[in-house]
């Protein structure tokens, strides 16, 4: 934000002396960008507890530790809850749905009741691990006890479970049009939803700011190519800048 | 409107018959009741043996009462209530309905063997196979036959259809699956859905099961919509009455299933799937009226409608009998005739063909098209048929 503010402020005060330039963009070169740059301050502390953020939020709990002993900087939360997070989040991507339901309910009795999409989810989930197992009876049974009656009250739910008991039709499940529901990125997927929901329920962002940070500098740099060539960042994982085009 | 009329005066004979019988029921009981007292009296005094004179004045007396009661005039007042509402009825249905529809009838040459081969055709179509074969016996027809082993088949999977029964419906459609797929229609797949619900209502969920695994497969890529609703009525097997799919087992799905088969069956047979015979009939039935009403205004003019190619006036019987695409000339605004078809310009307009003798003065000419600025000469002209 203060480094968007700042460049924008510079500009235009670059532009002001120079009406009749006011419609060509201006031309920053790339020493003097990088001598803007440097008049940018920022504490070290910030950067710190962005990382700490991310890691955090991320449910790195050693690099968090240990971040911690090194840096000197605390998190904001108890990492012990991190490791919780995680286990459950463990259990999702590697198919123990149930184990995974348990220690939510560990964590916070009311992260379910107050979540009927989580859990039905996390339920189909479960019947999917059933059909893959190839425990047709069980899934079936799990599927009319637990499912059905949710597909009753919610039309969204029901064409949900349209489609993954249609997995059973299949003898050959990995090639067939639900094929997907197989994939471990469903398992991501619900696990993803677990970790928002529990991060949710512990009043904290589910989303890292770091990503949130990068996705502000994307945007400031299309604002800033409306008005002036300057040394562009593309590559974000090298942060890289690249000369303007002339 | 006229019916109304009718119908009032059809209950007004009905109640005047009505009244003049019970009134004629009275007058009898009457009588007999007078002669039986009259029996009773002799049979008295037969007792106290008293001479014929007395038998005498009994009879007077009986003639006497039965002259008071003037049982034929009370007849007669009836009666004649009786005979003005019929008379009055007759007057109105002389007026209401032509007594001869003969009149609208031409004498029309028709081949006997083809008439013949329509009826026998359609009394196979409708399933009455022995009286076919008792036409085409007495008839002397040999040909006529040549339907009835098909329509014997498709009469067999719709009586089985009727007690539930899919299985011939379903060996049907295997068999002509390529045609059926090329005729687009979904008779096959909607047949296994109606079996599948089948065997899940009174079967069990495993034999449902097994069965979609095998029969509505071949069916998932294109039709996944159906086939995720049918996999879910899995989950409420013990109650498919009460769940989100209650409708797959409603009874419409066999009633249009069985109309769905008549319609392919007949395609592929290269029928239509109504009886020419039925549809001529409610054809001739729609345009009697108009005709009755020509021949009057015929007759009127003296002239014979007899003889014309053309009906002077149009018989509009409705939508469902348009067969064939209509043509009407731009130039005369009339519908094209034998006499008078479609002519195909080269610039790709048409007209009929007394329009482009006169447009190009009798074939002599190159004219100009009536819609934009090509030339043409009568010889490039082509006949459309439709």
């Amino acid at each position: 934000m203060f480094l968007s503010r700042i460049v924008l402020r510079d500009l235009d005060s670059i532009d002001s002396p120079a009406a009749s330039m006011a419609s060509s963009k201006k031309l920053v070169t790339r020493d003097e960008w990088e001598r803007k740059l440097r008049d940018v301050k920022i504490r070290k502390e910030d950067m710190n507890r962005l990382v700490m953020n991310f890691l955090v939020t991320e449910g790195f709990v050693d690099a968090a530790d240990k971040f911690r002993v090194e840096s000197g900087t605390q998190p904001d939360i108890d990492l012990a809850t991190i490791t919780d997070r995680m286990e459950v989040k463990r259990a999702v991507q590697s198919g123990n749905v149930q184990e995974a339901i348990e220690k939510i309910n560990d964590l916070n009795p009311t992260i379910l009741d107050t979540n009927p999409q989580l859990y039905f989810h996390l339920q189909q989930q479960k019947l999917i691990e059933l059909i893959r197992a190839g425990k047709i009876n069980e899934a079936l049974e799990f599927a009319q006890e637990e499912l059905a009656p949710r597909g009753e009250e919610n039309q969204v739910f029901l064409e949900e479970i349209e489609k993954t008991v249609a997995l059973l039709v299949f003898e050959d499940i990995k090639n067939c049009p639900y094929g997907e529901l197989l994939d471990v990125s469903q398992r991501l997927k619900t696990a993803s939803e677990v970790n928002a929901a529990i991060l949710t329920s512990q009043s904290h962002e589910k989303d890292p700011k770091l990503p949130s940070l990068l996705k502000m500098l994307i945007w400031t740099q299309n604002q800033l190519d409306e008005k002036a060539a300057y040394p562009r960042i593309n590559n974000f994982s090298t942060a890289a800048l690249e000369d303007p085009a002339i | 409107m006229e019916l109304d009329s009718l119908r009032e005066a059809f209950d007004r004979v009905i109640e005047k018959r009505a009244s003049s019988s019970a009134k004629a029921q009275e007058v009898i009981d009457q009588i007999v009741s007078e002669v039986e007292q009259a029996i009773t009296k002799m049979q008295m005094m037969n007792t106290d043996s008293m001479g014929t004179a007395d038998h005498s004045s009994i009879l007077a007396e009986l003639k006497a009462k039965l002259n008071e009661l003037a049982p034929l005039n009370q007849l007669e007042g009836c009666q004649k209530e009786l005979n003005v509402a019929l008379s009055k009825y007759l007057k109105l249905l002389e007026k209401s309905f032509s007594p001869d529809i003969s009149k609208a009838y031409r004498n029309v040459d028709f081949e006997a063997s083809t008439i013949n081969s329509i009826i026998a055709n359609h009394f196979y179509r409708q399933g009455l196979f022995d009286l076919g074969d008792s036409f085409v016996r007495e008839c002397g027809e040999s040909d006529g036959a040549h339907l009835k082993l098909q329509f014997q088949e498709m009469y067999s999977i719709l009586e089985a259809m009727q007690v539930r029964n899919l299985q011939p419906a379903l060996s049907w459609a295997a068999k002509n699956h390529d045609q059926l797929l090329q005729n687009g229609s979904m008779l096959e797949l909607k047949l296994h859905q109606l079996q599948f619900v089948e065997i899940l209502t009174k079967g069990s969920r495993d034999e449902a099961l097994k069965y979609a695994r095998t029969h509505l497969v071949p069916f998932a890529s294109l039709h996944k919509a159906e086939i995720q609703k049918l996999m879910a009525c899995l989950l409420w097997a013990d109650r498919l009455d009460q769940s989100p799919y209650a409708e797959f087992m409603s009874s419409t799905h066999w009633e249009k299933l069985a109309e769905e088969l008549t319609h392919q069956f007949c395609s592929l047979l290269g029928q239509s799937s109504e009886s020419p015979l039925g549809v001529a009939v409610s054809a001739g039935f729609q345009g009697l009226p108009t005709l009755l009403k020509l021949t009057t205004v015929m007759a009127a003019k003296k002239q014979e409608w007899q003889a014309m190619k053309q009906l002077p006036v149009p018989i509009d019987i409705g939508p469902e009998f348009q067969y064939h695409s209509v043509f009407v000339c731009p130039v005369l605004r009339e519908q094209s005739s034998d006499e008078n078809p479609p002519m195909l310009m080269p610039c790709g307009h048409v007209v009929s063909k007394q329009s482009i003798m006169k447009l190009s003065k009798s074939s002599s000419r190159p004219f100009k098209c009536p819609y934009c600025p090509s030339e043409a000469v009568a010889s490039q002209c082509k006949q459309l048929h439709f």
